[in-house]
């Protein structure tokens, strides 16, 4: 499968360039995925039909998909919460209904949850073609793209430190018998080991989904919008991610270099070089044409 | 009669020598676990975390790491027995 995700300032045009692209690879006979990772959806206003969580499809090739993501924070947090009064025979250790009411706030689950829900579509269609992906604002999309390889990280140094507590573990178990302790002390019985290792698994997919993306930062001709993707293209070349060029909308031809910065080391495209680049054949009443739909 | 006490002194004898020799380690395991404690859980504690993905993920399977954190955040004014006993300083 192959990824496309749309990314810049609110109200560029994220979700119209998506929508658009996903439609005309379906057109062209690609099996096409298209999924709104934003909270404030607008796939529906732009196919002027209710997609939500469950997806609509749209043509016998476009699947359409809008996840509500606060709904999947509670479920989440909820089987968390069944799972500790499961696996826990002290469940007072702590306040468990304020930690994970704080928890739904905490830093970071938007993030997580907008991923973990990327795992899981993608897994779910993995027969499909393209999958296009229309992404939150700047700030939260870059925290998106970034929270896996901060999870490598520090997956790999539990991952260590937990061995080194399974073999303490074990060398205390040889002593006075495996019997006489309720810890486990292999790898395999190690419930948190496990853990830490299927999250190592579904992060390195997220990762390799990522890095084997076009990300595609979609910008306004005018100078703040510049600005921020000049800032989002350094942040994503940190991250070594594949950018292949900028679309600059709302312009035609060369207007856009007028009074604007010019995007360094990185070519743009307009929105109908981009049409030219995927071989678009009938692109000129794509507006019209979605909006009968 | 005789060969039990022996054998219940030998036994006894066995027990503090592998509790001897395992003190340290013991020690020393609940010190990492804590550790590991304090690393994904710290959030609560005030310490810097990981991301909340993992501790979320993590946290049913820690209880045992909850207890003990929760024991030495108690007993944290006693660290000094803690490490004189294990050095059997009375």
């Amino acid at each position: 499968m192959k990824y496309i995700f749309f990314m810049g300032k609110g109200g560029v045009g994220k979700s119209t360039l998506s929508s658009l692209i996903a439609y005309k690879l379906a057109k062209r006979g690609e099996k096409t995925v298209l999924i709104s990772l934003d909270f404030a959806h607008n796939l529906g206003d732009i196919f002027n039909m209710k997609i939500g969580n469950k997806g609509v499809r749209l043509e016998e090739h476009l699947d359409i998909f809008e996840p509500d993501i606060d709904r999947w924070v509670e479920e989440y947090l909820r089987n968390t919460r069944v799972l500790i009064k499961e696996n826990y025979k002290y469940v007072s250790v702590f306040n468990l209904d304020n930690m994970l009411n704080l928890m739904k706030n905490s830093p970071g689950i938007e993030e997580y949850a907008i991923l973990h829900l990327l795992y899981e579509k993608t897994k779910a269609l993995a027969d499909m073609d393209y999958l296009v992906v229309d992404m939150p604002p700047t700030a939260l999309a870059l925290r998106i793209f970034a929270l896996p390889f901060i999870t490598r990280e520090w997956l790999k140094t539990l991952l260590k430190l937990r061995k080194e507590i399974l073999v303490k573990r074990e060398r205390i178990a040889n002593v006075h018998g495996k019997e006489k302790f309720d810890f486990a002390v292999d790898e395999h019985e190690d419930k948190v080991y496990r853990n830490l290792k299927e999250q190592e698994e579904e992060n390195a997919f997220l990762l390799k989904l990522i890095q084997g993306a076009n990300i595609i930062p979609v910008t306004l001709p005018v100078q703040l919008s510049f600005k921020e993707t000049e800032r989002i293209l350094k942040k994503l070349s940190e991250f070594k991610l594949n950018v292949p060029f900028v679309i600059v909308n709302r312009v035609k031809n060369d207007e856009w270099k007028k009074g604007c910065v010019c995007i360094e080391d990185k070519e743009v495209k307009t929105f109908d070089d981009f049409e030219r680049e995927i071989k678009f054949q009938d692109f000129d009443n794509i507006d019209s044409e979605i909006l009968q739909l | 009669m005789n060969f039990d006490k022996i054998r219940r002194f030998l036994q006894l004898l066995e027990e503090v020598q592998k509790n001897k020799a395992t003190d340290i380690i013991e020690f020393e395991l609940k010190e990492t676990e804590n550790l590991f404690a304090l690393i994904t859980l710290g959030e609560m504690v005030g310490y810097a975390n990981p991301p909340v993905s993992i501790t979320l993920s993590l946290i049913p399977y820690m209880e045992r790491e909850v207890i003990l954190m929760t024991n030495r955040a108690v007993d944290s004014n006693d660290k000094l027995s803690d490490i004189a006993s294990i050095m059997e300083v009375e």
